[in-house]
């Protein structure tokens, strides 16, 4: 049954989406104020060195590599990459997990790999917390893009999600000097036939605070997927 | 109001375009209920709804391809493919009206015949420039001698007047005059492309006529009207091309039908025929409802918590969409390309704007040119993540080139397809069902801003407590030969492989495979079950899905005798015909009686060689044949001379030729005219060295001769033509003549030796063999 909508409210929510037309552009303004003036008062403060941030020491870690020959036909890679960081305050268990590489079918027409990250950080001793991970998905040299499907966090928040031909997972500490756990489900999709190599770097970027400084600790998984 | 049917067959009935009249405010669809696999299955289904909305303005399709199930792994939980496609158009809406052309009557001539001149005939003509009639693009149409064209179809040609519109007849007509004309007894059809000559027409188009001047109908009086096309410019503010009739002299004395109608006839207008007079003009003319699309949106959602709804928004795809309002990725030039293509080709061949059997179409067409393309589509206004209860995407509808832009502001389209693809996770370990709603909206704009909407929607439940059967079946070989046809039995029900994903609900059923089976008149018996079951019949209760393959062995005759001439001389075990399945390797034992050796095995005819048991691999269905030969003297002998009879070599036993003194020995050894078969002028004989039983032997033959002999006893030689040993090759020059030049043949080596026979048969009486030589060691 066709419903009548109200039709200002449905022109202007499609306009807006369309044209982004002019239309209440007064409270826009205060809007962009509010934010504008906050967030450039502290970053003026920081550049002038009133509120330094920390610089944190890097530690990147050897690259974890994993090469696997393209199938035409549905393939369960059944592959868990591991990798293992730990220090005086924590321990670090970074894992990426290979699972089916599907072949194009009726709903999705694409060749894809479900790739699962996870993260499980516990302290050892004295002050160990967590305040940020980043998990980059490189550029893949070959048309391919990363969908993000699912996910569980245990005293994370995420932060923010994108994806798309180069994607990032963002998320931040709730708390300080506990065992932190995540894992996401993504979906590789390639839009590049059989014969064609995919390649992408998983990035996991984690920033802690150990009691008296800020360390990142920078673990790479290269994942090829040969093309022939 | 919906009204939701459940017969998968109106799906079926949706995918292959044989709707019937499809009403305003009617919805059609059907639902999908499948119980949940253990195992990796490709559904490969379509479930598809469609609707028009209750103002007769648009229609919304919702297609659902349902593709993999795939069982947990160590990345994610059970998973369920699902792509979910809108196309929607206003061009249902679209209708002609009656009207006065604008500048009045004003006849125009053409000349050019089309070509028909006989009674009840059409022909088709191409024409110089696209039509656009009920939102199909059409470049030729089919003149009919009874005074209408179609578009569509040349079928009509013998057909009375019908009343316009009329759904028994699927195809586009235009009637200026529809009525019985005499072609065949005077006047003519003319057409003509007439550029720039209507009256007052400030030079601003062009038109196709077509006239149908001065026939007869069948009262006699003559008829003479003619058909006007616009050629409607690509910047027309017309949404179809304008269509005219003139009319300078006609009566109105006999059934005769003036009107139009839509390619499924289900929309069409018709004038009476009484309001017509001579020299008048009429005109069909779509004034433009002016709806069209504003926005395309679906929505999954689900039942239950322990489930998640996921779009994949890399897989996003349309027609005359905005994707790329958020998105992220730009896509390369040639994927809005492919895009249009695909959809042009829709509008030229099949119609967008047909309501739903048109639209399905444009669903595939689209999702190929994604396919194809290997390029990343763009983003997503709106996509629930993770978690969400309800997954979504919307996008707003933006035409992408003509003739969807025509002059409507923001060039909002009468046509519209998305497509996105959604996992459907299910979070528990195949213990539970679930069931998701997807739903389509199209929202649409009338030429006054004001929004309406229309929705439709599927229904999708996998269930638990049933198990998939699938049973294929083959035949043995390298690779395995797939078959079909054999009978397969599930709980006493009779399938016939293969059986395709037959549905059991949970418990025990016993299935059992035929055997044996027949192919081809090859009997064939059960060997084995994919998965290890090591019997016919399987008596396991089905707690999961059985996707098994039923492998058959051919099964293979083994005869083994023994020649009937040799009777008496020796058995063998086994005897007789015996069936093998194919690869198993038979031993065959030969046991000779007292006072003769074995002195060969003949398989199929070829020489299978002395040793004893002999083995016989059965890939085939063989004859095997022992042959006998007499002990020799006591022990004494070699070699064994054996007599090709015209289908096997026949042992005449071994012929005494040792002598440990080294000195050549002559014997000659008489054979009766029935053991030989001669085949071409040749006779064929053969040398065994030994026989079974001994370890050595080395005897050196000299010489060989064949005699023919008469009634009175006269001898005649039947030359040498060919000698070769096993091991040595050609050794016909040493065995020619009685020299030193011998041949050397160990135990169980051959000599074939072929003579030429020249002498006919009624002159030979029995024959002798000569042979000279000696056999020093033997033991």
């Amino acid at each position: 049954m066709a419903t009548r909508r109200k039709s200002h409210l449905w022109n202007d929510e499609y306009r807006e989406m369309k044209l982004l037309s002019g239309y209440g552009t007064s409270w826009k303004v205060v809007l962009l104020l509010s934010i504008m003036l906050p967030v450039g008062l502290f970053t003026g403060l920081k550049l002038t060195g009133i509120a330094p941030t920390p610089k944190p020491e890097t530690v990147t870690l050897a690259p974890v590599v994993w090469q696997f020959n393209r199938p035409s036909v549905l393939t369960e890679t059944n592959q868990t990459l591991n990798a293992t960081y730990a220090d005086d305050a924590g321990k670090m268990d970074f894992s990426v997990s290979t699972g089916l590489y599907s072949p194009p079918d009726i709903a999705i027409r694409i060749y894809t790999l479900s790739v699962r990250i996870s993260l499980v950080a516990m302290p050892v001793k004295g002050v160990f917390s967590i305040r940020s991970i980043l998990v980059t998905f490189g550029k893949d040299p070959q048309p391919s893009a990363i969908s993000v499907q699912l996910w569980n966090l245990e005293n994370l928040s995420l932060a923010g999600y994108s994806e798309g031909e180069q994607a990032n997972i963002r998320l931040l500490g709730n708390d300080c000097s506990v065992g932190v756990h995540c894992w996401f489900l993504v979906i590789w999709d390639l839009f590049t036939p059989n014969n064609i190599t995919n390649s992408r770097e998983v990035t996991f970027e984690v920033t802690y605070f150990n009691g008296t400084a800020y360390k990142r600790i920078v673990q790479p998984f290269e994942l090829t997927l040969r093309g022939g | 109001m919906k009204h939701r049917l459940l017969s998968p067959a109106i799906a079926a009935l949706l995918l292959i375009n044989i709707l019937p009249i499809f009403p305003a405010g009617a919805t059609q669809s059907s639902d999908w209920s499948k119980p949940r696999p253990t195992t990796t299955r490709l559904f490969n289904d379509t479930l598809g709804s469609a609707t028009v909305s209750s103002d007769g303005q648009t229609a919304l399709t919702l297609g659902v391809n349902i593709g993999t199930y795939n069982p947990a792994d160590n990345t994610r939980p059970d998973t369920l493919t699902l792509q979910v496609n809108l196309a929607a158009t206003t061009r249902e809406g679209i209708d002609y009206e009656w009207t006065q052309p604008p500048y009045g009557y004003s006849w125009v001539n053409v000349n050019q015949p089309v070509g028909i001149s006989g009674d009840n005939a059409s022909i088709l003509v191409q024409l110089p420039f696209t039509v656009l009639y009920y939102g199909v693009n059409y470049t030729s149409l089919w003149v009919y001698s009874n005074g209408f064209i179609s578009f569509t179809s040349g079928n009509y040609a013998g057909t009375s007047p019908r009343s316009l519109p009329n759904n028994n007849m699927r195809d586009a007509i235009v009637a200026p005059f529809w009525r019985v004309l005499k072609l065949s007894q005077g006047g003519s059809i003319k057409t003509g492309h007439i550029i720039d000559s209507w009256p007052g027409d400030n030079g601003w188009g062009s038109y196709q006529v077509f006239t149908w001047d001065s026939i007869p109908d069948q009262n006699g009086h003559l008829q003479t009207f003619q058909l006007l096309l616009e050629d409607r410019p690509d910047w027309s503010y017309d949404l179809q091309n304008k269509i005219y009739f003139q009319y300078l002299s006609i009566t109105n004395d006999m059934p005769t039908t003036i009107g139009v109608q839509d390619r499924l006839g289900h929309h069409g207008q018709s004038y009476q025929l009484s309001q017509i007079s001579n020299q008048t003009a009429g005109g069909m003319i779509d004034y433009g409802h002016g709806y069209r699309l504003l926005g395309l949106e679906y929505t999954v959602t689900k039942s239950d918590s322990n489930a998640e709804l996921t779009p994949d928004g890399n897989l996003e795809d349309g027609w005359n969409v905005d994707l790329n309002s958020t998105g992220t990725h730009t896509p390369p030039s040639f994927w809005s390309t492919v895009i249009e293509i695909g959809a042009q080709t829709l509008l030229s061949a099949i119609g967008a704007g047909e309501v739903v059997d048109g639209l399905f179409v444009l669903y595939d067409l689209t999702s190929a040119a994604a396919s194809d393309a290997y390029v990343p589509a763009s983003g997503t206004l709106v996509a629930a993540g993770p978690g969400a209860n309800q997954a979504s995407g919307i996008v707003c509808c933006d035409s992408q080139g003509a003739p969807y832009d025509g002059s409507f502001a923001g060039g909002y389209p009468f046509d519209a397809s998305f497509t996105d693809g959604v996992y459907w996770y299910m979070l528990d370990a195949g213990s539970q069902n679930h069931t998701i709603t997807v739903t389509a909206t199209a929202i649409y704009l009338d030429s006054n801003y004001n929004g309406y909407s229309v929705s439709t929607a599927v229904v999708l439940n996998m269930y638990t407590g049933y198990h998939y059967v699938d049973i294929r079946s083959s035949l043995q070989g390298t690779p395995p030969q797939e078959t079909s046809g054999v009978n397969i039995w599930i709980a006493g029900q009779r399938y016939s492989t293969p059986v395709s994903s037959l549905i059991v609900p949970d418990g025990a059923y016993p299935i059992t495979a035929d055997t044996p089976i027949y192919v081809n008149g090859q009997e064939y018996v059960w060997y084995d079950w994919s998965d290890g079951y090591s019997s016919p019949t399987r008596n396991d209760p089905i707690h999961a899905d059985v996707l098994v393959n039923v492998l058959y062995m051919p099964l293979y005759n083994l005869t083994v005798s023994v020649p009937s001439s040799e009777s008496g001389w020796g058995t063998t075990s086994p005897n007789g015909t015996s069936q093998w399945i194919n690869g198993t390797i038979v031993p065959v034992t030969a046991y000779p009686a007292s006072g003769y050796v074995l002195s060969s095995w003949w398989l199929d005819g070829n020489l299978y060689g002395t040793t004893n048991p002999v083995n016989v691999t059965m890939t085939s269905s063989h004859n095997l044949v022992a042959l006998f030969g007499p002990n020799g003297d006591g022990g004494d002998g070699c070699p064994d001379l054996l007599v090709w009879n015209g289908s096997l070599y026949q042992s005449l036993g071994i012929i005494n030729i040792h002598n440990p003194t080294g000195k050549d020995v002559q014997r000659e050894v008489s054979i009766s005219k029935e053991d030989v078969g001669v085949s071409n002028f040749t006779a064929k004989l053969l040398l065994i060295e030994g026989w079974i039983g001994l370890n050595f032997s080395q005897s050196e033959i000299d010489q060989v001769q064949l005699y023919a002999t008469d009634a009175y006893g006269n001898r005649y030689l039947c030359p040498l033509v060919n000698a070769t040993q096993n091991r040595l090759g050609n050794v016909f020059l040493p065995l020619l003549f009685n020299d030193e030049w011998k041949v050397q043949s160990y135990l169980h080596e051959t000599i074939g030796l072929t003579f030429l026979m020249p002498y006919p048969s009624w002159l030979v009486q029995s024959y002798t063999f000569v042979v000279e030589g000696v056999n020093r060691y033997k033991e």
